[in-house]
């Protein structure tokens, strides 16, 4: 409580002036902060001398200081003497009992003053004597009594002001608390009307008999009418009976049932004409004393959410009836939430059933990491879906292929939802257009057999005069051993470069591999060349041209298909020529930025081997270059090509990730660039190393119905340190095997023969001896794949005639798998 | 002793001639084109030529056409193994444009030889 605030300063100081100038005595209120609140005739040496002086005022201040201390131990007057000279006097100022300031008074003597203490001060602090003495002599000389009377006077005084003004004060704040809860109420109030107003529902209130006694806007617009025109009335003044009877209904039976009561009504708006769905609660509503006060009614608009729920239901209905697969299962777990009736019908499961299991479970082909990994850019929110084949199985066991669609959608627990195509039917379709492809391409190949087998007859009638020449030489100069030696050589070296032709024209001609190994593409160009040279008539001119960085360069290829490319542009190159002209091939190696690479194609920047076919022919039409590479297009004659060659060599360059290119200018000729990644330093390999010849001791039987050649396999297998048994007969081999099947370690058995033929011996040997290696020669190699020997048992199949470099090393081949 | 020249693009084959032809008593001259052939044509005399057809650079039927261009009276036996490729049977045009004879890889020797020897006579 301060002392300022409950009592009138202004009066007291007033009243104070006058004592003041009645008896010349000072007066001062200084609360307990020691704030001055007023002070009343202060004398001038005071005022003007010891206040003004630094060091004198710091003595009133001390002074100040040290009888306020005094006060508030003392219950009564304090009487003391200041540090310049003066008396002082305080009383405590209390308002019911408590101290809240203090009363002054002072700046006089109580006996005269000693005048020479004064002129010494006067000195010491360079005061103006006779003005100080001047101001010294107007300070009273009070007496005790005077001064007693007056103090009494004071405090008394002063507690009768602070105990009125506390009074005053007492019933300002009354006043004031009833205003303030008046004004709370008028606001808690209006907030209420707001809360009320501004809600979207309709509310109401009515008595037990019906009678509206509040209601909100929305509402209001209900009726059509304003509240205070509903208060006081009931439903019957406002809607049709039939519908005021279906209130009063639920009216009353909210109130029988003393608990809030709901339903859904149609409605109709008065004001607008519009109907809306209410979902209406009643709730009987009771007063504090627990008197029933009536009904509260709130009404809520669902119209809007009602349709998206029928939206959303008919939505789910379809999906579920949909014979697309849909299905959705547990992010975390795997397991099914729900699965669509498509689905379900197609794997044969109940729901019942398929809540048991995960998608992993019905995913024969896909481990739960396999399938973790798959989704990785969906979990980590990479990609929003994601869509990958894979195999379903069905109850019965039977799978089919799917094309799986993806998706994540968030929530607790985050859900997958898969929808599946059945690709059984893409499946077959693509399998029937990649066959009849591959047939198409075999019959071009064909085509260009039929023009290597000109180019192959010259090579080989060559290689046959060659040992024919040689024959007759060792013939005539039988009796120089020497002699004979060197033509029984040559002859082997032609034999074997005829034997080399043959097998390249039969893997040209044989079915599609797709086996790619690092090669040398150098020397695939230049067989290629050597075998065209014959082909090609003799007026066109070939400029073969190679960098020195292009001479060891290595490719990841299959040579059978890049050859196949090369003879396809050779070929059209003489054929775009009319047979006169130059043929340029040139090999290159260069750096490409993907910026140097044609947008169509998907080759990553890096080191590329170039090969260039050039030729100076009739050039392609503008309005063509861009067709050449479409299948069937074709410049020639029916009887002259299928139209397959470009198509076939862009689908092999773009197999081997590389890009085709291709410029042309009519009349002067077309220059085709083919463009392969070249092998990195780590990934080539040795080619061309040192075949050694490999020996070993086992025991092996060698059938072969040509008796010479069954002794050169005798002769051949002995020589690397084998022990051998020839027969001519695959019916001798077999008893011979029956009789004691681990007599021999290895057989190595002729295809063509009388009797059985290779493959029925080897089929029966296998029943005897399901371990026994058994090497298939044979002089056709397309007749039987490697594949199909190998289902019956075969271990190994060679092409004759075999040196005997390649025999010891397929021998020791087949022991050491 | 005759002076053959032998032009064949196939080495073996070129060393399997000039060793027959040298037990029959020849001097045999080899070259490997028709381009190097004919260079030692026209610096040597030759008493016979036997040429293959197909071989790269200068090719054998237009070696003959130039060879019988500077000396029509020179006796040419044409060599092939290509036979029929394509539209053209090279042998037969060889004969047609001067070649007093032909023979089809592979041929023996005993024919070659008892063909060099009639050329030679005649």
């Amino acid at each position: 409580m301060k002392f300022s605030e409950i009592v009138n300063i202004d009066d007291l100081e007033r009243l104070c002036e006058d004592f003041t100038s009645m008896t010349g005595m000072v007066t001062a209120i200084i609360d307990l902060d020691g704030n001055i609140l007023f002070a009343t005739g202060w004398q001038d040496i005071c005022t003007r001398f010891h206040r003004a002086n630094p060091i004198t005022a710091a003595r009133c201040r001390e002074s100040d200081t040290e009888l306020s201390g005094k006060v508030k131990k003392n219950e009564g007057v304090t009487v003391y003497k200041c540090k310049n000279g003066l008396i002082d006097v305080a009383v405590p100022i209390k308002v019911r009992g408590i101290h809240v300031a203090n009363f002054f008074t002072g700046q006089f003597f109580l006996d005269p003053p000693d005048q020479d203490y004064f002129i010494q001060q006067a000195e010491d602090f360079g005061f103006d004597k006779d003005a100080y003495l001047k101001a010294l002599s107007k300070v009273p000389v009070l007496s005790q009594e005077a001064v007693d009377s007056a103090m009494a006077f004071f405090s008394h005084l002063a507690r009768l002001f602070g105990e009125m003004g506390l009074a005053r004060k007492e019933l300002e704040d009354a006043n004031m608390d009833a205003r303030l809860e008046s004004t709370r109420f008028e606001e808690s109030e209006k907030r209420f009307r707001l809360l009320v107003n501004t809600i979207p529902d309709l509310i109401w209130l009515k008595n037990a008999d019906g009678v509206y006694l509040t209601c909100n806007h929305v509402f209001e617009r209900f009726f059509g009418a304003k509240e205070a025109d509903i208060v006081g009335k009931t439903d019957y003044d406002f809607i049709d009976r039939e519908l005021a009877d279906f209130f009063r209904e639920h009216d009353c039976k909210a109130m029988a049932a003393g608990k809030p009561s709901s339903n859904e009504e149609w409605i109709t708006f008065a004001d607008d004409g519009h109907r809306a769905l209410l979902y209406t609660t009643k709730m009987p509503m009771h007063a504090t004393d627990g008197t029933l006060i009536g009904v509260l009614g709130i009404g809520r608009d669902i119209t809007e959410r009602k349709k998206a729920e029928e939206q959303v239901s008919r939505f789910s209905r379809v999906v579920e009836q949909s014979l697309n697969e849909i299905y959705m299962f547990d992010a975390e777990t795997l397991k099914f939430v729900d699965v669509n009736l498509g689905a379900r019908n197609n794997l044969g499961y109940s729901l019942e059933e398929l809540k048991q299991l995960t998608a992993i479970d019905i995913k024969p082909r896909m481990t739960r990491e396999e399938f973790i990994r798959t989704v990785a850019p969906l979990l980590d929110g990479r990609k929003e879906n994601i869509v990958f084949t894979t195999e379903h199985q069905r109850k019965d066991g039977s799978c089919y292929p799917v094309e799986v669609h993806l998706q994540i959608v968030p929530g607790h627990p985050p859900l997958f939802v898969a929808i599946i195509l059945d690709i059984t039917q893409r499946k077959e379709d693509e399998k029937k257009r990649l066959e009849l492809e591959k047939e198409l391409r075999q019959k071009y190949k064909m085509e260009a057999v039929g023009v290597l087998a000109g180019g192959m007859a010259h090579n080989f009638n060559n290689n046959l005069a060659i040992i024919l020449g040689n024959l007759e030489l060792a013939q005539m100069k039988s009796n120089d051993p020497s002699t004979v030696k060197k033509h029984l050589d040559l002859c082997k070296t032609a034999l074997f470069r005829s034997r080399d032709l043959v097998k390249q024209i039969l893997i040209y001609s044989r079915q599609e591999e797709n086996e790619k190994k690092p090669i040398k593409a150098q020397d695939v160009v230049v067989e290629t060349l050597g075998l065209l040279r014959s082909t090609i008539p003799t007026t066109v001119v070939q400029d073969y041209r190679i960098t020195p960085t292009a001479q060891n360069a290595q490719i990841l290829a299959n040579a059978s298909q890049l050859q196949e490319v090369l003879i396809n542009l050779c070929t059209n190159a003489v054929h775009a020529m009319g047979g006169k002209g130059t043929l340029g091939i040139s090999l290159n190696t260069l750096w490409l930025d993907r910026v140097d690479i044609p947008l169509q194609y998907q080759s990553l920047s890096g080191e590329y081997l170039q090969i260039r076919v050039e030729d100076t022919g009739s050039g392609i039409l503008p309005e063509n270059l861009e067709k050449i590479f479409d299948p069937f297009f074709t410049t020639k004659s029916t009887d002259e090509g299928t139209g397959m060659g470009l198509a076939t060599v862009r689908s092999i360059v773009e197999q081997h990730e590389g890009f085709i290119d291709v410029q042309s200018v009519p009349s002067q000729g077309t220059v085709f660039v083919l463009y392969f990644p070249l092998l990195k330093e780590e990934q080539v390999e040795s080619v061309g190393k040192e075949n050694p010849l490999l020996t070993g001791s086992e025991r092996i039987l060698f059938v072969d119905d040509e008796e010479m050649l069954a002794e050169m396999g005798e002769n051949m297998l002995s020589e690397l340190g084998y022990r051998v048994t020839a027969t001519t007969s695959s019916l001798a081999a077999l008893e011979m095997v029956r009789e004691a099947p681990h007599a021999f370690n290895l057989v190595i058995t002729d295809q063509t023969m009388p009797g059985l033929t290779g493959i029925e011996l080897a089929r029966q040997l296998i029943k005897i001896r399901a371990d026994l290696p058994i090497i298939l020669c044979t002089g056709y190699s397309s007749i039987i794949a490697t594949e199909d020997a190998k289902l019956c048992g075969i271990s190994e199949v060679c092409m004759k005639p075999l040196s005997m470099i390649e025999l010891s090393q397929i021998v020791r081949k087949c022991f050491n798998m | 002793m005759a002076r053959v020249l032998v032009v064949d693009d196939e080495l073996q084959l070129r060393e399997v001639l000039k060793e027959v032809l040298e037990d029959s008593g020849h001097k045999v001259i080899l070259a490997e084109d028709g381009n190097k052939g004919l260079k030692l044509f026209t610096e040597q005399p030759f008493d016979l030529v036997i040429t293959d057809l197909i071989m790269p650079d200068k090719e054998g039927l237009e070696f003959i056409t130039e060879i019988l261009k500077n000396r029509p009276e020179t006796k040419i036996i044409a060599i092939s193994g290509g036979g029929m490729v394509g539209p053209a049977d090279y042998l037969k045009t060889a004969e047609m444009l001067g070649a007093r004879m032909s023979l089809e890889k592979p041929f023996s020797t005993h024919d070659l030889i008892a063909g060099v020897e009639r050329l030679l006579s005649s």
